[in-house]
């Protein structure tokens, strides 16, 4: 194998063919849905799958984006929920950051950067809307502790079994700006403070001691939910 | 268990994550229509649709050519030239080793027009996709390159169709 070669080898189609065309669709009009996304899989396996994703549509496999698309929406409807939107909003927010990348994916240069790009886009859209709608502003921990709990309703209905109810009673129970803060960060690929600092109205400086903060009020939500023990897997 | 009673940061954060998905979940139907928003804006800006596959209509080896610059090491003995053309537009690129196992390219887009050129993987070797920016010089230089399978891909700034040309060996 010399990495030096006289002859340039090109493979392609004969002179002559046309323009590229789509690629045909293999699975006619059903819906790509990928299994596991959203999910709480580990983020990093999120990022790789949308790196992968986008680079197949860059080779011209139009099919990629959907992918794509299947494989982030979840991670963004996360994002854009954390900034107490509605459902309509939250929806209206997600396809903003969609059609915003199909216009300027071009400016993303390093592919394994798409992830955070659509992350980011998604935040600075959301907290957009957020303040437009007087929704931006995190109520004080102190406010909030006390009613937090009133503040589960129809979502923690939809929460099945024992094990999520019961994390989703401690992750609820958190002030409101430990649980965006803590959100954000879950589904982000890289959270940059500056913003989140911005979003919450704290000092820059803050953020990473009230993180540290909120994962310790978490840790003890959980215990006291007192089935700890059962571990963590 | 085995394990120890107090989460990590990261099994806290995994946690938060599970709580959530399970908890406000992606409302049904949100994914596909998401997929046909994506969809419907790469069709009408002429991505994917429109993606113009660059025909070689010429290659050299050995010799230089004019109008492309010759910042090649001298152990860049075997470089050779290829050029694509599609629609009017015009490639002209040089390759040339810069190391034992990576190559350098030395290219020249006619009509030049501010673009993002990419370096695309023709092969299994899982290395990242390359790009870069250029002007309406019409100059770009891809460096470092592993040896092996690329194609490369044109995006105009204007929004105007890709280019991409077949997958050639460096």
């Amino acid at each position: 194998m010399t990495t030096t070669m006289t002859r340039p080898r090109v493979i392609g189609p004969p002179s002559g063919s046309a323009p590229n065309r789509r690629s045909p669709v293999e699975e006619g009009t059903v819906t790509r849905v990928r299994r596991g996304i959203g999910h709480a899989d580990a983020p990093a396996t999120v990022w790789s799958q949308a790196r992968a994703d986008f680079d197949r549509w860059l080779g011209g496999d139009s099919t990629a984006l959907d992918d794509l698309v299947a494989t982030m929406t979840p991670v963004l409807w996360q994002i854009a929920r954390s900034y107490r939107l509605t459902q309509e909003q939250a929806e209206d927010v997600v396809q903003n950051t969609w059609l915003t990348f199909v216009r300027k994916h071009s400016s993303i240069l390093d592919t394994t950067a798409v992830g955070a790009w659509l992350t980011l886009t998604t935040r600075r859209e959301a907290w957009r809307v957020a303040r437009r709608s007087g929704r931006d502003v995190p109520v004080d921990d102190e406010a909030l502790e006390s009613r937090a709990p009133t503040q589960r309703s129809a979502e923690s209905e939809v929460v099945e079994g024992d094990r999520n109810s019961r994390i989703w009673t401690a992750v609820e129970s958190l002030p409101e700006r430990c649980r965006r803060l803590l959100r954000v960060v879950a589904f982000s690929a890289r959270p940059d403070y500056a913003g989140l600092a911005e979003e919450l109205n704290m000092p820059i400086g803050s953020i990473g001691p009230t993180r540290g903060r909120c994962l310790g009020k978490l840790r003890d939500a959980l215990r006291g939910e007192a089935q700890w023990d059962e571990g963590v897997s | 268990m085995g394990r120890s009673e107090e989460p990590s940061r990261e099994e806290l954060l995994g946690l938060v994550r599970q709580a959530y998905v399970a908890g406000d979940p992606v409302p049904g139907g949100l994914i596909s229509r998401m997929q046909a928003a994506a969809a419907g804006a790469a069709e009408e800006s002429g991505l994917g649709l429109d993606l113009e596959l660059m025909l070689l209509v010429e290659s050299s080896s050995g010799t230089e050519v004019s109008g492309v610059r010759s910042a090649a090491p001298a152990s860049a003995r075997s470089a050779y030239t290829l050029r694509f053309a599609q629609s009017g537009v015009d490639v002209l690129v040089r390759v040339a080793s810069d190391s034992d196992t990576t190559a350098r390219l030395d290219g020249w887009v006619v009509p030049g027009a501010p673009m993002t050129v990419r370096a695309i993987r023709g092969d299994d070797v899982r290395t990242p996709i390359v790009a870069v920016t250029l002007g309406s010089s019409g100059r770009f230089e891809l460096t470092s390159l592993p040896a092996g399978l690329i194609r490369l891909r044109f995006e105009p700034a204007d929004g105007a169709s890709a280019f991409l040309t077949p997958t050639f060996e460096i």
